[in-house]
This record gives C-alpha cells, sequence and structure tokens, in this order.
C-alpha cells in the first residue's frame, strides 16, 4: 500500500513538472470523456431510466390489431368493453390529447389539455397536491364538467391561489369546476406539457378511434397472458360489431417505455457509437504522447531497473501516471459535459422523449469514472509495452538512437486514429448528402413565402356549420384585401400542420374483389387552395364558391390516386365512395371533378400519398381550420396583421401556430438536422484531434531526425527530397489509416440506414470523397513540419561537441 | 582549385564578438593531399565546413575552380557542393535505418543519377572497397572501423573531385586509422583532391603540406615527405 501511495505522490509529481503535456492531455480527454458523457445522459434518461411511475414494469400500452398487421389507437366505447371484460389490469385507462381556448377574462390563451377515464390517475399513480383527481362516474356521460389543471397554468393564470377549488374556468366557452391541481414536478412522460385535465363528457362513435388505452398489469401476470385474453375480448367485439370492427383480429401490447423510446432507440446507439469513435481518437492521441514522454524517460527507466526495480514496479509507476492524468481528464469532462447538458437538452427536445428528464446522475457519473479508467489503461499500456520489449541498457550508452519499437507504435496509433476519424467523416458525409436530398424534395407545391395558422372554433359559439363557413369566409376575404397578399385560402389538413386525416375509399361501381384497398387522406379545402399553394391542376377543374353553395358532391384527386385507381382510365366523371359504411347509414357517391398534382403531407422521407380533397363543409365541416396565406415578400411581415383580423372578427379566439410553411417543413427534419449537427460536430472533433496527432508524430519524428536530416542535406539532399522523406511518412500513414478506416466504415454504415435519406450507406461519392479530404488534410498538417526539416542547416545538425 | 581570401567567420556572444576564423587566406591545388591541423577550438572543422560549403554565414571571398563561391547563394552552393565535394565525418555519420548498399545510393540519388546508373556505380564503389559481402547490413551491425570504411566509399561514390574529411581516423585504433589513410592516399593518387583535419602528426604525413591553425589564424603552413606515412 505505501509503495502504491508513493507512485500516486510521484505520478502527480510527474504531471506537474510537465505542465504543457499534462494540459494538453487532460484537454484532449476532457473533450472525449466530456462528449460521450454528455451523450450517455441522453442514452441513460431515454432508454435505460425506468419511467418515473411507481412499478414502471408493469405499464403497457394497447392498440388495436387490424388484419392488414397495423395498429392504431381505441374508441372509447371499445376501452370501455376491454375495461369491463378483461382480468388481466389492474388498471385500464384512455386518454387522448386536445387544445382549447382557456379564457379567464384576458386574451384568450390555446392551451394543451388532455381527455382521460377516471382511472388515469391512479393508474400512473399521480395524486393532487390540492384537492383531488377525478371520482367514479364523474367520466360518465352527463356528469359534472370537472377539470384538474396543471400547477404551471395555477400559477400563471391564478397566481397559486389556494382557493382554486370549486372556481369554474372556461374551456371554448363551456364551464369546467376545478377539483385539483397536479403538483409542480409533474413533469413525466406521456403527460408533460399538458395544462389540464378533462374526463370525457359525451360518448363518440364506436367506429371514432381516437383514444390511445394504456395498462397496469397486476402482479403474476405476464404480457403474453394479457394479449392472450386481450385477444379473445377484441374477437368477441368484432363478432358483435361487424360493421365497424370487421377487420379487428386483436389487441397488441407493448411495455410502456417502448412505446414512449419508439424508434430512437437505434438512434441513439448510433449517436453514443459515434462519440465512442472520438473518445478512441482522443486515447490514441494521448498515447502518442505519452509515449514520446516515456522515450524521454528512459533513461530514468532505465537507471531505476538498473538499481533492481522490477519490470512490474515501473510499469505500475507508469500506469499509475496514465491512470491519473485520465482521472483528471475524466473530471475535467464531467465539467464540460455538465455545460453540454443544457445545450443537447434544447437541440434534443423536440426528436427524443423525455428530453427534459435529462441530467447527470449516479450511472452518467459511474461511466464517466469507467470512461476515465479505460482510457487511462488503454493508453497507459502503450509505454508499458514498449519497456517490456525495449532493452534499458542500450539507453544507457552515450550514443542511442531511438529503436524502431516506439516508431511503430506511434505509427500504429495514428493509423488507428486517422481509421476512426475517416469512419466518423464518412458517417457525417452521409448525413450530409440525406439532408441535401431532403432540403431538395419536392414537395409539390411551392412553399416560398407562404404563412400558415390555425384556429379552432369553439362549438359553444360556432355550433353549426354555416357559422363556421362564414367564418372561415370573412377570413380569407379579408387576408385577400391586405397590402402585400397574393392569395389566401384554407385546408383543414393543412401540408406539414401536424394535423392528418385518412379514410378508406371504394371505385363506385367496382366488384370487391377489384377495389384499390387503400386509405386516402382527405382535405377539406377553400376554393383557390390550389392556386395559393401552387399545385398544378393536371385535368377538370378546382372548386369554386357554387360548389360549397350547393354542396355539390364533387372531389378532387391527386395524381396518385388517379394512377392506383384508374391507371388506364380518365378519372374525370369517376365516383368513389368515402369512408365504411356508418350503422344505419349508406354511404353517398362523391364524382372527381379535378385531378392534381400530388403533394407531401407531413414528412419530406414519406411517399406519395393518394389524396382525395373535398370542398369545405360538404361532407363534413371541421371546426379546426388551418389558413395559409401567399405573400408578396417576406410572410413574417404579415403576422400582425392576420392577429389583427382574427381579433376583430373574434376576439376570444386563439391564433395557433403562426408560422411560416418553410419552417414547418424545417421543423419536420429537425431530427435529421440534429444528426447532421452531431454527426458534423463529432466528424470535426475527430478530424481535428487526427490533424494534432499526425502533426505531433511527424514533428517528433523530424525533432528524433534532425541529425539524420542533416547528413542528407551534407551528401547533397535538396529541400524538395527532405520534404517528399517526410511527407511520404505522412501519406502512408494516412493511406494506412484510410484502407482500414474504408473496411471499417463499410462494416458500420449499415447501422445508419434508418437516418439515411436518398442515400445508400455504402454511397460511392462519400466514400471517394471522404478518404480524398482528410488525407489532403493530413498532408497540410505534415507539410509545417516537413517544411521545417527542409530548412534545417546542416551545420546545427551535425555539430556534435 | 580551391582559393580563399580573407575568409573570416565569428560569432555573437554574450561576452561580445567571438571569432572562429581571421583573415585565412590560402591555396590549395588539384590533386593536392592538405592537412589542417591545430588545438582544439582552433577553427580546422569550421574551416572544413565553408570549404565544403557547409557552413554560410562568414566572410572573404572564396573561389572553387575559379567560380566565386562568395557570391553564390546557399542553394548555388549546394549544387557547387554535389558537384565537387565528398565528406567524411569523424562520428561516421552513416545513416542508421539504410543498410550500407542504402548509404552508398543516397548520395547517387540526390544527384539524380538514374537508377540503373546507381545500382552499377554502387555495386563498383562497394567491390572497390571491398565490402561487397556487407551490402545488406546494418551500420549498427558493423564494427568502427568497417563503419568509417562505408563512410568513405559514400564519401567517394559520386565521384567528387575534392574530400573533406573531418578526423576520420578520430574514432578508430591505430591499425584501422592506418588503413584508412593508406585507402586516403590511394584516392590522392588517382587524382582526388584530399583535405582532412586530424590532431595525429603521424596522419598528417600523409598529406603533402600541413596548414596549422591557432585562435582562428593561418599559424604555418608546412611541406611533408611524401613517402612519410610509415610508424
Amino acid at each position: 500500500m505505501g509503495t502504491i501511495l508513493q507512485d500516486i505522490r510521484y505520478g502527480l509529481r510527474m504531471l506537474v513538472k510537465s505542465p504543457g503535456f499534462t494540459i494538453v492531455a487532460v484537454l484532449t480527454l476532457a473533450l472525449g470523456i466530456g462528449a460521450n458523457t454528455a451523450i450517455f445522459s441522453v442514452v441513460n434518461t431515454v432508454l435505460l431510466r425506468p419511467l418515473p411511475f411507481y412499478d414502471p414494469d408493469q405499464l403497457v400500452r394497447l392498440s388495436t390489431v387490424y388484419d392488414d398487421g397495423g395498429t392504431g389507437p381505441a374508441s372509447y366505447p371499445d376501452f370501455e368493453d376491454w375495461h369491463h371484460q378483461s382480468q388481466s389490469f389492474e388498471y385500464l385507462a384512455a386518454y387522448t390529447f386536445q387544445s382549447n381556448d382557456f379564457i379567464t377574462g384576458g386574451e384568450p390563451e390555446r392551451l394543451q389539455g388532455a381527455c382521460v377515464s377516471q382511472s388515469f390517475f391512479p393508474l400512473l399513480g399521480v395524486n393532487a397536491c390540492i384537492g383531488r383527481t377525478f371520482l367514479e362516474g364523474e367520466d360518465q356521460p352527463g356528469a359534472d364538467k370537472v377539470v384538474v389543471l396543471s400547477y404551471r397554468i395555477w400559477k400563471r393564470h391564478f397566481g397559486e391561489n389556494p382557493n382554486i377549488l370549486g372556481r369554474t374556468v372556461r374551456l371554448d366557452d363551456v364551464g369546467y369546476t376545478v377539483v385539483g391541481v397536479l403538483p409542480y414536478d409533474f413533469e413525466r412522460p406521456l403527460l408533460k406539457g399538458t395544462d389540464f385535465w378533462i374526463p370525457p363528457s359525451e360518448r363518440h362513435p364506436r367506429y371514432r378511434y381516437s383514444y390511445e388505452v394504456i395498462g397496469r398489469l397486476k402482479h403474476g401476470v405476464t404480457q403474453a397472458q394479457a394479449t392472450e385474453e386481450m385477444k379473445t375480448i377484441a374477437t368477441r367485439i368484432a363478432q358483435d360489431y361487424p360493421e365497424s370492427h370487421s377487420n379487428f383480429v386483436g389487441v397488441k401490447l407493448e411495455s410502456l417505455s417502448s412505446y414512449i423510446v419508439g424508434d430512437t432507440h437505434l438512434y441513439l446507439l448510433v449517436l453514443q457509437g459515434a462519440i465512442a469513435f472520438v473518445l478512441l481518437i482522443a486515447c490514441a492521441n494521448v498515447a502518442n504522447l505519452v509515449l514520446a514522454r516515456a522515450t524521454t524517460r528512459e533513461k530514468e527507466i532505465a537507471v531505476r531497473q538498473a538499481l533492481g526495480a522490477s519490470t512490474f514496479r515501473v510499469a505500475r509507476q507508469m500506469l499509475t501516471e496514465s491512470l491519473l492524468l485520465a482521472l483528471v481528464g475524466g473530471v475535467t469532462g464531467v465539467l464540460v459535459a455538465f455545460c453540454a447538458i443544457d445545450i443537447l437538452k434544447t437541440h434534443v427536445f423536440w426528436i427524443v422523449p423525455r428530453a427534459d428528464e435529462i441530467d447527470i446522475d449516479l450511472w452518467v457519473l459511474g461511466f464517466a469514472f469507467l470512461a476515465s479508467v479505460v482510457t487511462g489503461l488503454f493508453f497507459g499500456m502503450v509505454p508499458v509495452v514498449r519497456l517490456h520489449r525495449s532493452m534499458p541498457y542500450v539507453s544507457l550508452m552515450e550514443r542511442w538512437t531511438m529503436s524502431g519499437t516506439k516508431s511503430k507504435l506511434s505509427n500504429t496509433l495514428v493509423v488507428l486514429e486517422f481509421s476512426a476519424a475517416l469512419v466518423l467523416l464518412i458517417g457525417a458525409g452521409l448525413m450530409i448528402r440525406t439532408f441535401h436530398k431532403l432540403v431538395t424534395v419536392n414537395t409539390g407545391f411551392n412553399s416560398a413565402n407562404l404563412l400558415t395558422f390555425k384556429v379552432s372554433l369553439p362549438p359553444s359559439r360556432y355550433a353549426n356549420e354555416s357559422q363556421c363557413l362564414v367564418f372561415c369566409q370573412q377570413t380569407l376575404t379579408r387576408l385577400t384585401d391586405l397590402r402585400g397578399v397574393k392569395g389566401a385560402a384554407m385546408n383543414v389538413t393543412m401540408p406539414f400542420g401536424g394535423l392528418y386525416s385518412t379514410s378508406n375509399m371504394t371505385v363506385s361501381g367496382r366488384p370487391e374483389s377489384e377495389q384499390p384497398n387503400l386509405d386516402a387522406s382527405i382535405h377539406s379545402v377553400t376554393p383557390g387552395y390550389f392556386r395559393t399553394l401552387g399545385i398544378p391542376l393536371r385535368g377538370g377543374r378546382t372548386f369554386n364558391e357554387q360548389d360549397i353553395a350547393r354542396r355539390s358532391r364533387f372531389v378532387i384527386i391527386n395524381e396518385k390516386l388517379a394512377q392506383v385507381c384508374w391507371p388506364n382510365e380518365n378519372p374525370l366523371g369517376q365516383r368513389l365512395k368515402i369512408g365504411r359504411e356508418a350503422p344505419g347509414g349508406s354511404r353517398v357517391d362523391y364524382e372527381v371533378i379535378g385531378v392534381v398534382g400530388s403533394t407531401l403531407q407531413s414528412e419530406l422521407t414519406q411517399e406519395l400519398e393518394p389524396s382525395i380533397y373535398f370542398a369545405y363543409s360538404v361532407p363534413f365541416f371541421d371546426r379546426n381550420l388551418g389558413f395559409v396565406v401567399r405573400a408578396e415578400a417576406d410572410p413574417e411581415g404579415l403576422v400582425a396583421d392576420v392577429r389583427n383580423i382574427i381579433r376583430e372578427l373574434d376576439p376570444s379566439l386563439a391564433i395557433l401556430q403562426i408560422g411560416t410553411m418553410q419552417q414547418s417543413i424545417a421543423d419536420s427534419i429537425s431530427r435529421q438536422r440534429f444528426s447532421l449537427m452531431f454527426f458534423c460536430l463529432f466528424a470535426v472533433l475527430a478530424m481535428i484531434l487526427v490533424i494534432v496527432g499526425i502533426y505531433g508524430v511527424v514533428s517528433y519524428v523530424v525533432s528524433q531526425r534532425t541529425h539524420e536530416i542533416g547528413i542528407r542535406v551534407a551528401l547533397g539532399a535538396r529541400q524538395q527530397n527532405i520534404l517528399s522523406m517526410i511527407l511520404k511518412r505522412g501519406l502512408t500513414l494516412s493511406l494506412a489509416g484510410s484502407a482500414i478506416g474504408l473496411v471499417g466504415a463499410v462494416g458500420l454504415t449499415r447501422f445508419l440506414s434508418s437516418c439515411l435519406y436518398g442515400v445508400s450507406p455504402m454511397d460511392p461519392v462519400t466514400f471517394a470523397i471522404v478518404p480524398l479530404l482528410i488525407t489532403g488534410v493530413a498532408m497540410l498538417a505534415c507539410y509545417v513540419p516537413a517544411r521545417r526539416a527542409a530548412k534545417v542547416d546542416p551545420m546545427e545538425a551535425l555539430r556534435y561537441e | 582549385m580551391i582559393k580563399l581570401k580573407n575568409i573570416e567567420k565569428c560569432f555573437q556572444t554574450c561576452a561580445g564578438m567571438l571569432y572562429a576564423l581571421r583573415r585565412i587566406t590560402l591555396d590549395i591545388e588539384d590533386g593536392e593531399f592538405v592537412t589542417i591541423m591545430g588545438p582544439s577550438a582552433a577553427g580546422k572543422s569550421t574551416l572544413l565546413n565553408i570549404l565544403g560549403m557547409l557552413d554560410h554565414d562568414w566572410e572573404g571571398e572564396y573561389y572553387l575552380d575559379d567560380q566565386a563561391v562568395h557570391t553564390l547563394k546557399p542553394k548555388q552552393r549546394m549544387a557547387l557542393n554535389r558537384q565537387y565535394v565528398g565528406f567524411v565525418f569523424q562520428a561516421f555519420n552513416l545513416l542508421d535505418s539504410l543498410t550500407v548498399y542504402d548509404n552508398l545510393d543516397a548520395p547517387l540519388s540526390y544527384r539524380n543519377v538514374k537508377a540503373s546508373e546507381r545500382a552499377a556505380i554502387v555495386c563498383d564503389t562497394l567491390d572497390r572497397f571491398g565490402i561487397v559481402g556487407k551490402k545488406d547490413l546494418f551500420p549498427s551491425q558493423l564494427a568502427g572501423g568497417q563503419q568509417q570504411l562505408v563512410a568513405i566509399a559514400r564519401a567517394v561514390v559520386a565521384s567528387p573531385k575534392l574530400i573533406l574529411a573531418d578526423e576520420p581516423t578520430g574514432n578508430l585504433h591505430s591499425t584501422q586509422g592506418q588503413e584508412i589513410m593508406e585507402l586516403f592516399k590511394k584516392l590522392n593518387r588517382e587524382g582526388t583532391t584530399i583535405i582532412q583535419v586530424t590532431h595525429s602528426d603521424k596522419y598528417a604525413a600523409y598529406g603533402k603540406r600541413i596548414i596549422k591553425l591557432k585562435d582562428g589564424w593561418l599559424d604555418s603552413e608546412l611541406k611533408t615527405s611524401q613517402s612519410a606515412g610509415k610508424a
């Protein structure tokens, strides 16, 4: 123990004695360990940390399974049947998100809320900090309208007034009694960002599938057992309601944690893997530094051994110094990670679930410690290996030259870090190509200078279709009259607006066996919509005011639908039916009067889908209106005018999501942008470390070979001979690193497939350009010491007295 | 072949200007074997380095084969060095990472001699010096005398007109030293001009003329008997 403490004391002294070396090594390690720790904090929170509910392993999500293998939410009546018939669950609860205008006397505020069953809060184990949550029976039709508020809203609108219970608040002009307030720290998955919770006050039809269902399994019941039971229940319901449930085959259960994480787990693992490469490169850099330093201490080591120190003792000393260095680097890295976490959270918030929970806990600190120890052992072993092979007595001789072992080790480390950097750079290159493909995707419409916004008309003031229509027409008229506006229109499900509606459709007069069997996206639009968005008309005509006034049963379809349904016919004049047969009703025919170009609806990566356009309010009207305005110049300049128009028409209406269409499109690729940003950051870090590494190695070689270079000049070598001799060394290292890196990239880039669009993981352009680029930059790094070598004065080099 | 006129070299030190050479004026004829002698710090090696155009920081006039070296730029001087000079160092200064063959090949490659020609010249030189069997060995595998032999072979491989030898026997024992001096004598007989620096009177006698330096000044010049050199 005493000798170990001695080693530690001596190691600290050696580090302090070489401040330059220590600072460079610590900073390099801090960069690598800090970055890894920051990304691990995300992985830890999202993938490893259990959900912040009691017994989180018992929580599952239930979804309806269709005969085509697809899954989806349930209807409230289905949920109630599951709840009453199932024995596998301690609790079953349903919820759906909604937004309402919250009116407290001032300007109305659009709030995000949720409509939840009574069992929702008990299932999650959440209690109100003031008042209560919902009682039995409060989620039944006809019950009193009650609401539970978030702490945030209670604080902002009511100043944390303890007399909040029993007060009435208005949501879309409907009064709700406040029965409870949730605690201030209730920011958990599923419900963060939600400002109020209300129980369902009316029953939607059994065929309206809009509720997410979660359950808490009873202890001792497995997911498989519960799935089997739910399948039986689903089959029974399908038999009882064949018109609406003919294609239901079962209920899928998955852990709630998996549902919340979704497809981000692979994505996060890719990021963690990528940043691990940066740590590898940092390790190799520090290993080279340690190796160079060990060379200068060979005489000291030789003397120690001559005095009787065993190889084990000397090796332990060197490892102790390396571990000390790594731990200092690790502590500094954790500080770096603390600074990086806040920046990370703001960037991943929209992409990664539970982003607001990301922090550095004991697990993350443990990871940082482990990373420090492993890196310390890695680069600490390098001089120990060399120690094992060297002949110490040689260094005691007067004229001693550097052995080949140090060179080989050093070269190997440089090649290793070069290849790791190349893999990262290829990843970044693939991301850049993906992003370029994405931003050049043809959306099918002209997205420039478009301003979009939404309003949600409350049923209390807009009870019927004509009221909604009047508001819509008045809004459009005023928008069109604005200076700087080229056109305005409305679409309930605006492209990239976050709303998406589909319906099954059938071709009228065609037998069942010849039906296209597809779902088309449904849009309810005003006349002028296609012109405003710049969607080309391929045939027929668009809607006019008469179509709306007469409630004509006309539809406009897109090219994709026309190709699928009438590949060899003119679709104009053809007829189709929408949706499934409602109980007791019969579907009507709609005539195709126009064909327009296909557009993307929600993501740049999606395929073009069949779409059907209805004239607004035919066959149904929707109170959620999505407006679009084509400006002559910057559309942001119209925001204030838009707010004034809406305020003049209805002061109690809140405007939602006002922004440019281009921003909405950009938001849709935020994950790809995030991936690109991080990969490029990692790649730049890696490149900097590699350049520093190669520069360091070549500089060291030049300094060691100064004598030799002097001899060569004395023998007649020109500057270009010396230059090419040094550059050739750098080139050899670069080419070796490129070869290994390319092999590594071939094996590893397939893990990026899920992040790529329009680009193969083995994209030849990227694989060709990146090695050339990094080799070129590496040669530039070698040029500086090579130039220094070429200017060696033979007189200085050969001075031997 | 060589004309020096008032060659001076000095260093700026914290104690003031330090003169390594003071107004050195001398002539050396083609084919001469000249020895430069003197006590330590007399300026012998400095003079040799100036003659070899390795040192560019000096004043005075230096003519090599009627070419005014003092008017040439360093790059031009090095070109002249490649054309005329072969250098032999006291510490051998062989390239440790190259074999004997490659050490001999290096000066030829720096003089842009074609590969096929280089191979022929190197083989011829190896044969001439009797070291064919050692061509694949590294300098660290040779004894001191053999290393100096290789160093001299390297100095003459490009057929220089002038060989500058800075204490070529300094690290050798007497038998080896004598062998080296006999070799120099042979080269001189074949027409190569040789200028050596030595502390040894015995080896100095191999040359035709002895130039003595003291404190940077040319102290004296002596002529020797050509047959001298036997112990």
